[in-house]
């Protein structure tokens, strides 16, 4: 090939701006730290950065989601703790009241420490978290329980979002919490056996009444039909006593009349639910616990899920500080080169050495 | 045989010297002229006298002066200057564009919409307080304005640069075409009938080749008899000897150009060079990556909608809208009739596909899925009778003229597309935090969270109007086809700009001027005009013997 003197000028001056563009691309991933720094640099690199920063920002969004429920459930925890403890008070405080050796005017003032208990529990179940009424079910702007201890919400659990596919249950409701179901009829006896204390769910004597309701009827008789027959039709022979209750309160305020009333049998009759109550508190303890539990492991998940996605991130978009630096020292050596050896090339022709 | 000869032939060696010293002498003065070639003299002996004793030389003769280029590489040049202009504006281009979709500087809609249903979330798990409602509310303005504002508009402002150039290329076309056509006639009508060539003028003409080239992918050949230029763009003569016809870039709606050329649409049979590459730039635009944008924001909007309207706001309201509904928008392509009205009769069947009715004759339209690439449909045109189709119902009638009525002729049709309004009416249609409808029922208030649920589930959801990709899956395929568009067009700029630099050089080692060469050449003719002048003193000398032989 003949070479003119304008090739290797223009030799010189495409090579300098290769270097240049070297050395422009390698400092600008020093100075963002990134070699990636737009989608054409490495395209299936971006499109996974992309995906996995979603899924990173989602992880963020899913923890504070369970940070949230949980907040709530130690919240709710809490207030079991309470009720628990006063639960168990009730039940030293029947015993005690039970007890031959008390009088009238012992049981009256211990009744008055049952009321204290009863009001307690109202308020208790009316507990309120971030401005909402924790056991209302949906209808979180409503106290659980009104004044005359009706429940005000509903049966619906909050979910929320822990993970992309899993809603969990935020709260427990009022029903769930301070009242409890009577499965089936129950007898056991009362008194030697002379007679017989009847745990009646109320929806089998009036179907029109609240699930939770508990009829409680003392009979001489040990037949489920007949106790239920005599309740049904409201012609009592071998029922004694009979009363019912729809929850916590009003079981307590049960407790409290039966106390001022000095009526120890109804105290006696008593005893079971609240022992059962407590079981169901219990029993909602640990549906808590397990929530939590899961929601632990949930929150390790995201997390460790996190930690591995930016691991992946930065070693797709990071660039090696130290292979940069290192092409950066290289391209100016070469620029160097280059103009040394260029100045030598270009600055003589013939005519420099013509007389 | 006489002294005289002498002179003759000395006479002749000292012009044709003084011939190569101007060509010489020509060449260094255009050594850093654009497009020249080196030039060379042609000299040969001149034809010999006959004598009884022999064949006598008479001297030297100088026969041309020709220009050192390779005509085959001249026309690779320009092939190749046509794949550089095109390459170029798209690389232009398609860098600027990948800017408003560059994730990695923070740019771009991915931390948005992710915002946006963060927000949901916060609302899912407080849905009684006010607060969180806000706070989705604001996050819909940001995403609103990030989309529309930020990345529509800067995408069209993009695209209104490059269109806005293609009048200016195609004045310059015209220019440079009537510059042309003026150079070949002088070309013509200097050469005339003699196979010399006017070396500078080919040189120029070359060179105005090439950069018309550059500009406009042309084939440009001479008529074999008269010699004369014929220069083709798009299968249509722009040249031919004395006959121009300029071309014409006609605005068909607010953002596509139509290129003619003596009343024939050519737009898309110049395949290079920048006007061409100008043109492809603007169909990427508006039907690859503005079409992508507004088919997700036109999803979101319909899905989010579909669900929130059976939602309940904590005021009790339903049947709310959360974004400003989608509209059918259109474009005009006809002369003679006009689309009066375009309405969505029924969301559900909305496919988000882009239509055209179009007339095959003055009474039959059809409409064509462009998604699908399928005719779905046909009817005889009455003026003003609705036409329903994919969830839309329009109107076409005739349109009204001082001088009369307008009728569709084949060949006019309309777009109509769900998706074209779609980024431009992105807007929040909820005002009041109360009216988000988080919940599925009036009886469920305020803590029921099932509709928030439900939207923030979509995030997750395969989509169908989007080819079953989630919200953002679509929008990150979006992003990494604009980013293999651009590294796919840098590439190929870069090496359409190496092969053409390589074509250069090869075209400089042919017709390159070298000053050693030169140099070298003048000392060459130099001597060669002393020795020519010695001869002549020679023969003044035996003259002079001559005349003085008498004394």
């Amino acid at each position: 090939m003949r070479v003119t003197s304008f090739v290797v000028y223009d030799r010189v001056k495409r090579s300098f701006q290769e270097n240049w563009q070297r050395l422009y691309t390698s400092n600008e991933q020093l100075s963002s730290g990134k070699k990636i720094n737009k989608p054409s640099d490495d395209i299936i690199g971006m499109a996974r950065v992309l995906d996995y920063k979603l899924a990173i920002n989602k992880n963020d969004q899913y923890l504070r989601n369970i940070d949230d429920v949980q907040a709530f459930l130690d919240f709710t925890e809490a207030t079991f703790g309470s009720v628990t403890e006063n639960l168990e008070r009730m039940k030293e405080l029947t015993l005690t009241a039970v007890t031959g050796t008390e009088t009238a005017e012992t049981r009256r003032i211990i009744s008055k420490e049952v009321q204290v208990l009863k009001e307690s529990f109202h308020d208790l179940a009316n507990s309120k978290l971030r401005d909402r009424f924790v056991f209302s079910g949906y209808k979180t702007d409503k106290p659980a329980f009104d004044d005359l201890n009706t429940y005000q919400g509903d049966d619906n659990h909050i979910g929320v979002y822990a993970n992309n596919y899993t809603t969990v249950d935020e709260n427990i409701t009022g029903l769930d919490a301070f009242a409890y179901q009577q499965k089936d009829h129950e007898v056991i006896p009362f008194k030697s056996g002379e007679k017989y204390i009847h745990y009646i769910p109320g929806n089998l004597i009036d179907p029109d009444a609240p699930a939770n309701r508990v009829v409680v009827a003392v009979s001489t008789s040990i037949d489920k039909e007949t106790v239920l027959n005599e309740l049904k039709e409201g012609k009592l022979s071998t029922v004694e006593d009979t009363y019912s209750y729809d929850n916590f309160m009003e079981m307590t305020q049960r407790l409290e009349d039966a106390m001022a009333n000095n009526d120890v049998s109804r105290m006696e009759t008593l005893l079971a639910p609240v022992d059962r109550a407590i079981g169901q508190v219990l029993d909602n303890r640990s549906e808590i616990g397990a929530r939590q539990a899961s929601l632990s492991t949930e929150k390790n998940h995201n997390e460790d899920n996190s930690l591995g996605l930016k691991g992946v991130v930065s070693g797709t978009e990071d660039a090696d500080i130290a292979e940069t630096t290192s092409a950066i020292s290289k391209s100016e050596v070469a620029l160097q080169a280059l103009r040394q050896s260029s100045s030598n090339v270009i600055s003589q022709t013939l005519f420099d050495f013509l007389r | 045989m006489s002294v005289f000869t002498l002179f003759d032939i000395g006479k002749s060696a000292l012009h044709v010297s003084r011939a190569g010293l101007d060509v010489t002498s020509h060449n260094i003065a255009n050594i850093n002229t654009k497009n020249y070639s080196r030039q060379d003299v042609v000299i040969s002996a001149a034809d010999p006298v006959r004598t009884a004793q022999g064949y006598f030389g008479r001297g030297v003769q100088l026969d041309n002066v020709v220009r050192s280029v390779d005509k085959f590489l001249e026309s690779q040049i320009q092939v190749q200057m046509q794949n550089v202009g095109s390459s170029t504006v798209l690389n232009e281009g398609l860098s600027q564009l990948e800017e408003i979709f560059n994730e990695q500087k923070g740019f771009g809609l991915a931390d948005r919409l992710s915002d946006f249903y963060k927000a949901w979330q916060e609302v899912a798990n407080n849905p009684q307080a006010l607060s969180q409602r806000t706070v989705l509310l604001q996050n819909t303005g940001r995403l609103i304005t990030a989309v529309s504002k930020q990345t529509e508009t800067r995408v069209k402002e993009i695209l209104d640069a490059k269109n806005k150039e293609i009048p200016t290329v195609v004045g310059k076309i015209n220019t440079m075409i009537k510059d042309i056509a003026a150079l070949s006639k002088q070309i013509v009508s200097s050469e005339g009938l003699s196979p010399k060539e006017a070396n500078d003028l080919r040189d120029k003409l070359d060179g105005a080749l090439k950069d018309l080239n550059e500009l406009i992918g042309v084939e440009s050949l001479y008529d074999k008899t008269s010699g004369r230029l014929i220069v083709n763009a798009g299968q249509k003569n722009l040249i031919n000897g004395d006959i121009i016809n300029p071309i014409e870039a006609k605005l068909l709606t607010e953002d596509e150009y139509q290129i003619v050329v003596d009343g024939t649409d050519i737009t898309n049979k110049i395949k290079n060079g920048r006007l061409s590459g100008l043109v492809q730039f603007s169909d990427i635009i508006n039907n690859s990556v503005l079409k992508d944008l507004r088919r997700l924001m036109a999803s979101i909007t319909k899905e989010t909608n579909a669900v929130h309207q059976t939602g309940f706001g904590l005021d009790g309201s339903t049947g709310n809208d959360f974004f400003k509904p989608l509209e059918v928008g259109t474009k005009d392509y006809s002369s003679g009739t006009n689309m009066t009205s375009a309405t969505i009769t029924d969301m559900k069947d909305l496919s988000l596909h882009e239509f055209d009715v179009r007339f095959r004759s003055d009474t039959e339209y059809e409409i064509y899925d462009r998604e699908n690439e399928e005719v779905i449909g046909q009817g005889q045109y009455i003026s003003g009778a609705p036409i329903e189709f994919g969830g839309m119902k329009v109107v076409i009638e005739n349109a009204q003229f001082y001088n009369g009525i307008g009728a569709p002729k084949a060949g006019d049709k309309f777009l109509v597309s769900p998706l074209l309004y779609a980024v431009r009416d992105f807007q929040i249609a909820v005002k009041d935090p109360k009216k988000i409808a988080a919940s599925s029922s009036a009886e469920g208030l305020p803590g029921n969270n099932e509709k928030a649920l439900e939207i923030i589930d979509m995030q997750n959801a395969a989509i169908s109007d989007l080819r079953d990709a989630t919200f953002s899956d679509f929008y990150s395929s979006l992003v990494v086809k604009v980013g293999r568009l651009s590294g796919e067009k840098s590439e190929s700029a870069k090496f359409e700009d190496n092969l053409l630099h390589e074509m250069q050089l090869r075209r400089e080692s042919v017709s390159g001027v070298s000053l050693d060469e030169e140099a070298a050449n003048l000392i060459r003719y130099q001597k060669a005009f002393e020795a020519a002048a010695r001869v002549i003193n020679t023969a003044d000398k035996l003259l002079d013997t001559l005349v003085n032989l008498g004394r």
